[in-house]
């Protein structure tokens, strides 16, 4: 008798835990981590600094701005660095992540994380504007990212042969369990193009820092991408679009040259710059190394201050310290108003129209001079103007992301501008020539065996 | 069973009769297990009419003196059947017959005590005295070496200890589940006091772990602490004992370039050119070392060759080792003490114990201490009803100041470097020397003169100028009720709180490098005046942290009994459990802090990048705010079942359901049910049975799965965080999503066979296993393009399989004098059956033995490259492509094929176990252990084939052998080192054949010596043990010929590497 009652009241203590229980167990283990799924979530998301950093160096190391003695070259580990400076033809050796490329994706993968989950949210009026805001930042991170990777691994675009090119997978869904091939060049500028449209129609023209995108910063990206495309009047129009909202230029007069560094950080504000991001920081970086190429150096005549507020000299010989990150190192990989000057002044130049090219490029050069001293240019003629253009470009953009790469593969189409690119290493002697393959780099071995696209020749 | 109780007894009193009858006044009796032989503690043993009571000791052994016969003796003891007897002298050794038939030990699972007798699972147990044959202050060393199953990897990293092998992939799943009294313990093993603990049982198959569900699939260890009993007198006892070691061996690590070595690969280096850029380098101002500043000095001419010459003389002298043993080492000792209070009346009982351990640690200035208290009650508070209430606190302490350990970087010019070693740290009269730290001291030398503050770094000043606190206070409180609800019903709830905290202080004084680097790092010179403004205020730099853990327990059973004549028995029980477990933690940094009046500055500007020394800008590092949380929940319903007939089968059945908020799934998606069943077979009460030289041979057999609670995540999970560029709260994603996700489980089949010889002076148990790890979880690598390098599945499977033999055998067993051996011997077999990655032949080759998953292989092997010698051209090492010796690395590494590696095998022995001898002569007491392990191989380390790895961390003994001229292939397998380096060179010679070794050892363990006085008194109560233990004594035998313990693998460049420190411990155990 007395055993029934028992049995009849861990019963009903055993319902109860049972009701109970569902609701105990969904506790989260880890505080910090959660699954994202409300706007400050995706927002938070879109603040990681990954998202402004890592934008990868074999680009810089490719360039002829920069050389290395051969004592510090060997000094450094074998790996990217030593290849990507020599253009080898096997780039990765055995290193697996591979910030142009396995970067990239990651920073793709958490906008497409937020491009989704945005859409699943109910949003209320208030929120709206935040709402767009996030959206905006996440297109424009996917646009910024596919746009770098175009500059690493596919050739330049050629209207020609866009449609058959090979680009990069098109990711634009997390989900992954779907597998991709290439898509065509032509047609990842179409996305990219299409993600800025949209972006621009979302992103506010303030933000609260400068690692979180603008207005304007996506319309500098769709202008630095028409020009990639060749279409001048649009990226003279975005260009135009940019500079109306954010034209500020630094007297470089105000500057104080003799400071290790003389531009102001990120934390501090640096005017010119209108979407911060970082380049990855190699070995070859820092100390007194790496050497800047002395000819260049020497164009940069004694009232240009860029030669000071840019340079300093060590044993006689340049080494750059003018990155807009305001750090000694790593390099600068965003947006700033200087290049939109010089894309606008190109565009203009490009379409014939010479002396509203020159007055571009005049209002941004007189900030960089010494008070007084500067007389403005001018060009006998379209051509003349945009290879002033060219030449002001190469001097006002050293080391900055990777557009001193992507000008050497975009300039190489044209006989005028063309140049082969040589080092020498070791009393080995290197050379890059125009439209080489090395030009594009070899997409990570891991990805080939793993979702079988095509790998690039070199 | 009673028959062969009174052979051996007569046996006995044949052997001892004569000696007995000379000392008619005196008696010494011994109390011995019927079933096991073993001695019996605190059996209380009366003589009624001499009115003499005694209590015998941890051998057993009761003495009385000046009795007058006839008188009859009574010995109860419990969970021993009474024995009421006519005395007789000349009978020495007392039988008693446990309860509950005749089984002979209970083991404990944590829910219950069991008889062994019924068990038909795999349990081993550790009784008191096996236990404290060693002595240490962690209750898991005492564990080594003696215990079946249980292997202890003391050169893999990954975790420090299994029981019968791994089954899961996981690295963080792979611990064995720690359950104290009745609860799993969740805190810091090292806080738990050996000397509270009674026996320890290990349970290995899934019939004792299914009863731990979802966490028990690694194996559970299950420690029992010491409890009073009713109706005992008060006992005391006290133990006290004192090891010392010896010093630290540093000069035993192979990883190591002499003086004039390391400057011979200076000087190299240094024509080469490898330093140019640090001596060119006018920002950052690294650290350059004294001989590369002399060498620097004479390029320029700014010394003679003369001077040069000398001064690298003078430093070919130094040693950094005898530098490292003279200053920053010294003897280890470990003092400890307990002391133990237990009794009890008819309705109480109750222990206290106290005890303290005091330890001077190898690392000079190091030290730590713990106290351990505890008070345990059991009130009978109604014939039925039984409270029992548990208090344990736990207060330790560790002030480490010395965080400087033989070749860690802490010290070193820059990190993942080592202190080069004709580094000086003291003159010879001791006074502390600075060496180089962070920048050049021509720098240095510039900017103190400016006025910076001292800006040198002495590794003994900055060990005087830290104080470096971990305390850790740990109080479990318990209480349960038992209630017999009728004979065959009872019901119990237990509930348990353990709370630990943990306090770190972290000071840099005022003076220290640290303190001074930072200061001087922000700090900010007017030119024209000259003077100094600190936007990083002067003072020290306060770190503290706290973590705490709180775990609840609560538990309700319900318990079944019943038999019915002799041939029936059935036991049952059903209950569930729920479990909490947080922790949370924080930590803060403090600058400026002046320790005399424990002040801080915390208006400081951690926004701004402000300019900083020798080069460049910087934030002040923000102290962190966060706070971190983790919440582990599980609730949990089980139900075991146990039916006999006749004691002859014995057939058991468990279940196990689990769930916890482990995944982010739906709950009852969470939920993992487990269960067992199992049978017992005692062969020899058959009567067909006619064995008589093996009266006792029980069979017996389980199945069942145990679970695995990885913690895995299903769904898209980020973190959050600060950003460092911005400040803003930040997300990061963790973890790609795979809605899938279980829990990983694990089938074992056990079969066992337990036997005993006629006169017991044999026996013994053998058992096979085989575990069967299922699901698995595993990490699938994803194409890059998916933004994700890899996500968890279920899918992965193992397979272990394994013997272990434990065997008794009495040698001599005479009165006076007894010779027992043990012999533990594990064999072994892991295997990797699913995974579904596959991992490349670079992969497997580039390891030390970790967990590198292929399909037919053990979990832990050792691969290498072929080996086809020295190029005797050019002193490369060669190996071979497409079956030709070779020396293009870079091919020979990419073109690997798991046909083309040798295998060598597995990186955990696959056979192990020790032979303990143990002696007894009069009072004499004495025992050695063997250690034995076998089967695998192991990585030898070497010396780095490029010239600027030696002077940044890869130093090793084999540069003397390096090839240098022709001929010299033929003396050694060292290939020449080369300047600039090459990295593939490197490492196919790494990872070559050439450098695997047989890891096969026999190691001699230790020596425990005792002698036993006593028992005296008025009582006879009092005794006193008096022993001396040598542990860690050394390497009998090696299958490798250079000389390496192989259980102090010189491969990872891990600092230290010094085999563990042989230690002598002087003890006493008093018991009145």
């Amino acid at each position: 008798m007395k055993r029934k009652y028992y049995s009849f009241y861990l019963m009903i203590f055993l319902f109860v835990a049972c009701q109970k229980q569902e609701q105990w167990l969904e506790a989260r283990t880890n505080i910090a981590s959660v699954v994202p799924s409300s706007l400050k979530d995706y927002s938070a998301i879109m603040d990681a600094d990954f998202l402004v950093r890592s934008y990868g160096y074999l680009a810089i190391l490719g360039t002829d701005h920069i050389y290395l003695t051969d004592a510090d070259y060997n000094a450094a580990f074998n790996g990217p660095e030593k290849n990507g400076f020599i253009w080898a033809k096997d780039v990765y050796e055995s290193f697996t992540s591979i910030s142009e490329w396995n970067g990239m994706y990651q920073k793709i993968a958490m906008s497409n994380i937020c491009l989704e989950g945005l859409e699943k949210l109910t949003v209320h009026n208030n929120e709206l504007p935040e709402w767009n805001r996030v959206k905006g930042t996440a297109l424009f991170f996917r646009a910024f990212c596919y746009y770098q990777m175009l500059q690493h691994f596919a050739v330049p675009y050629e209207a020609a042969s866009a449609q058959t090119d090979l680009g990069v997978p098109l990711r634009l869904s997390a989900d992954v369990n779907i597998k991709l091939g290439r898509s065509s060049v032509k047609d990842c500028y179409d996305q990219v193009r299409s993600d800025l449209t949209q972006a621009i129609a979302l992103l506010p023209a303030q933000t609260a820092v400068k690692t979180r995108p603008t207005k304007a910063a996506a319309e500098s990206l769709l202008a630095r991408v028409y020009l990639m495309l060749e279409q001048w009047d649009q990226a003279e129009k975005h260009a135009a679009m940019a500079l109306a909202t954010q034209s500020t230029l630094i007297d470089f007069n105000t500057l104080n040259a003799a400071a290790t560094i003389a531009f102001p950080t990120l934390q501090v504000g640096h005017a010119e710059v209108i979407f911060y991001a970082e380049s990855s920081s190699s070995s070859y970086y820092g100390g007194n190394r790496p050497l800047f190429d002395s000819t260049l150096y020497r164009s940069y005549v004694n009232n240009d201050l860029r030669r000071t507020v840019f340079f300093r000299l060590f044993n006689g010989l340049p080494i750059f310290k003018g990155f807009y990150t305001g750090l000694a190192t790593p390099p600068f990989s965003g947006i700033a108003t200087n290049e939109l000057y010089l894309i606008r002044a190109e565009a203009l130049a490009r379409q014939g129209l010479k002396d509203q090219a020159m007055g571009v490029l005049n209002s941004l050069l007189i900030k960089r001079w010494r008070n007084g001293t500067y007389i403005p240019l001018t060009a006998v003629d379209a051509g003349d103007a945009l290879a002033k253009i060219i030449t002001e470009r190469k001097k006002e953009l050293p080391l900055t992301g990777s557009l001193v790469w992507e000008d050497l593969r975009r300039l190489n189409k044209d006989p005028r501008f063309a140049r082969t690119l040589r080092k020498r290493v070791n009393g080995v002697f290197y050379e890059l020539p125009p439209k080489d393959p090395r030009y594009v780099l070899p997409i990570p071995d891991i990805e080939i065996k793993l979702s079988g696209i095509p790998q690039n020749i070199r | 069973m009673r028959a062969i109780f009174r052979v051996r007894a007569i046996y006995c009193l044949c052997l001892t009769m004569s000696s007995v009858l000379l000392h008619a006044q005196n008696y010494e009796v011994k109390i011995l297990d019927a079933e096991t032989k073993t001695p019996i503690e605190a059996a209380a043993v009366q003589l009624k009419k001499n009115k003499q009571l005694a209590i015998s000791d941890a051998s057993g052994i009761v003495k009385f003196t000046r009795i007058q016969l006839p008188d009859s003796i009574q010995i109860t003891a419990l969970n021993y059947r009474t024995v009421n007897l006519l005395f007789n002298p000349q009978t020495t050794i007392y039988y008693l017959q446990p309860f509950a038939g005749e089984s002979e030990v209970i083991v404990q699972t944590g829910y219950q005590s069991l008889p062994k007798e019924r068990a038909t699972g795999s349990f081993t147990q550790i009784d008191n005295q096996l236990f404290n044959r060693r002595i240490s202050t962690n209750v898991l060393d005492r564990l080594d070496g003696i215990t079946p199953g249980v292997l202890f990897n003391k050169n893999n990293g990954e975790e420090a200890f299994n029981i019968r092998g791994r089954s899961t992939l996981e690295a963080g799943a792979s611990r064995p589940l720690i359950v104290l009294d009745n609860f799993p313990f969740e805190g810091q093993i090292n806080q738990i006091n050996p000397n509270d603990v009674e026996s320890i049982t290990l349970l290995k198959d899934a019939a004792a772990a299914s009863i731990w569900g979802s966490r028990a699939a690694n194996g559970v260890i299950v420690i029992t602490t010491r409890k009073g009993r009713l109706n005992q007198p008060l006992q005391i006892s006290f133990t006290q004992n004192l090891s010392v070691g010896v010093m630290s061996n540093l000069f035993y690590n192979r990883n190591y370039l002499t003086s004039s070595e390391y400057i011979e690969a200076e000087r190299l280096l240094f024509d080469r050119g490898f330093y140019n850029a640090s001596l060119s380098n006018t920002t950052t101002r690294p650290a350059i070392s004294p001989v590369v500043e002399l060498l620097n000095q004479f390029r320029r001419g700014t010394i003679t060759e003369a001077f040069l010459n000398t001064e690298l003389d003078n430093l070919n002298q130094e040693d950094l080792r005898k530098q490292f043993s003279q200053h920053l080492y010294q003897r280890e000792a470990n003092q400890q003490y307990a002391l133990q209070l237990r009794g009890g009346s008819d309705k109480h009982s109750y222990l206290f114990s106290f005890g303290y351990d005091d330890n001077k640690e190898r690392q000079r200035f190091n030290q730590n201490s713990r106290l351990t208290l505890q008070a345990q009650q059991s009130f009978k508070l109604r014939p039925r009803l039984e409270l029992t209430t548990t208090l344990y606190y736990v207060a330790s302490k560790q002030n480490r100041p010395n965080s400087f350990p033989y070749r860690g970087n802490a010290l070193s010019p820059a990190s993942s470097t080592q202190l080069y070693p004709y580094a000086q740290i003291a003159d010879a009269g001791g006074n502390p020397l600075p060496t180089m730290k962070d920048y050049r001291s021509s720098y240095l030398d510039s900017v103190e003169a400016l006025g910076f503050q001292p800006w040198r770094f002495s590794v003994l000043d900055e060990i005087a100028q830290t104080q470096h606190e971990e305390q850790t206070r740990t109080l479990i409180a318990r209480t349960g009720l038992k209630y017999r609800i009728t004979d065959a019903w009872t019901a119990e709830l237990h509930y348990q709180q353990e709370y630990q905290q943990a306090l770190l202080l972290n000071l840099k004084l005022e003076n220290s490098y640290t303190a001074r680097d930072l200061v001087n790092r922000f700090s900010q010179r007017n030119p024209t005046t000259g003077a100094f403004t600190y936007p990083l205020p002067k003072g020290g730099i306060l770190e503290q942290a706290q973590s705490d853990l709180n775990s609840q327990n609560l538990r309700g059973q319900m318990q079944y009994q019943q038999k019915w004549s002799d041939a029936h028995e059935l036991n049952g029980m059903a209950g569930f459990e729920i479990r909490q477990r947080k922790t949370t933690g924080f930590s803060r940094t403090v600058y400026g802090y002046e320790a005399a009046y424990g002040i801080g500055i915390s208006n400081l500007n951690y926004q701004t990048s402000l300019p900083v020394h020798p080069f460049g800008t910087a934030m002040i590092t923000a102290t962190p705010n966060n706070r971190t949380e983790t919440l582990n929940r599980f609730f949990s319903y089980y139900a075991n079942l146990s039916y006999s007939y006749h004691k002859r089968y014995t057939f058991t059945a468990s279940a196990r359901s689990d769930a916890a908020n482990l995944f982010g799934v739906r709950a009852n998606q969470k939920r993992t049910p487990l269960w067992s069943l199992g049978g017992l077979w005692d062969i020899s009460k058959e009567s067909f049975y006619k064995l008589s030289w093996l009266p006792h041979l029980k069979i017996r057999a389980t199945y069942g799965f145990n679970g695995n609670a990885v913690n895995a995540n299903s769904l898209l999970t980020v973190r959050f965080g600060t950003s460092g560029l911005t400040g803003f709260p930040m997300a990061t994603l963790a973890s790609a999503p795979n809605s899938e996700l279980r829990w990983e489980k694990v089938g074992t089949l056990n079969l066992g066979v337990d036997f005993s010889s006629l006169s017991g002076r044999l026996h013994g148990s053998i058992e096979w296993y085989r575990k069967r790890g299922l699901d698995l979880l595993q990490e699938t690598v994803l194409p890059p393009s998916t933004g994700f390098s890899s996500f968890s599945g279920n899918g992965a499977s193992t397979l272990t399989t394994g013997w272990e033999f434990l065997i008794n055998y009495a040698v001599v067993r005479k009165k006076n004098m007894e010779w027992n051996m043990q012999l533990v011997l594990n064999t072994l077999k892991d295997q990797v059956i699913d995974f579904v990655r596959t991992n490349s032949p670079a992969q497997f080759v580039r390891t030390t033995g970790n967990l590198i998953a292929k399909p037919g292989n053990p979990l832990f092997s050792i691969w290498s490259y072929p080996w086809a010698g020295i190029d005797p051209s050019n002193g490369d090492p060669m190996g071979y492509l497409a079956g030709v010796p070779s020396n293009n690395y870079t091919s020979i590494i990419a073109a690997a094929q798991s046909d083309s590696l040798v295998f060598h095998g597995s990186a955990r022995p696959t056979f192990w176990g020790n032979l303990r001898q143990d002696f007894q002569y009069k009072r004499w007491g004495f025992s050695l252990n063997l250690i034995f392990k076998g089967g695998y191989y192991f990585r030898s380390g070497s010396v780095s084939l490029n010239y600027q790895d030696l002077v940044l961390g890869r130093q090793h003994r084999d540069y003397t052998a390096r090839w240098q001229t022709k001929g010299d292939e033929l003396k050694s397998n060292v290939p020449s080192i080369i300047y600039p380096s090459n990295v593939a060179r490197n490492d196919f010679y790494t990872y070559s054949a050439v450098l695997v070794e047989r890891g096969d050892h026999l190691r001699f363990q230790d020596i425990r010596l005792s002698y036993r006085l006593g028992p005296w008194g008025k009582k006879h109560l009092t005794s006193l043990e008096l022993y001396g233990y040598l542990n860690n004594i050394g390497i009998l035998w090696r299958a490798n010929k250079k000389g390496i313990d192989p259980d102090t693998n010189d491969f990872v460049l891990g600092i230290e590497n010094i085999p563990a420190i042989r230690t002598a411990t002087f003890g006493l155990k008093l018991h009145l």
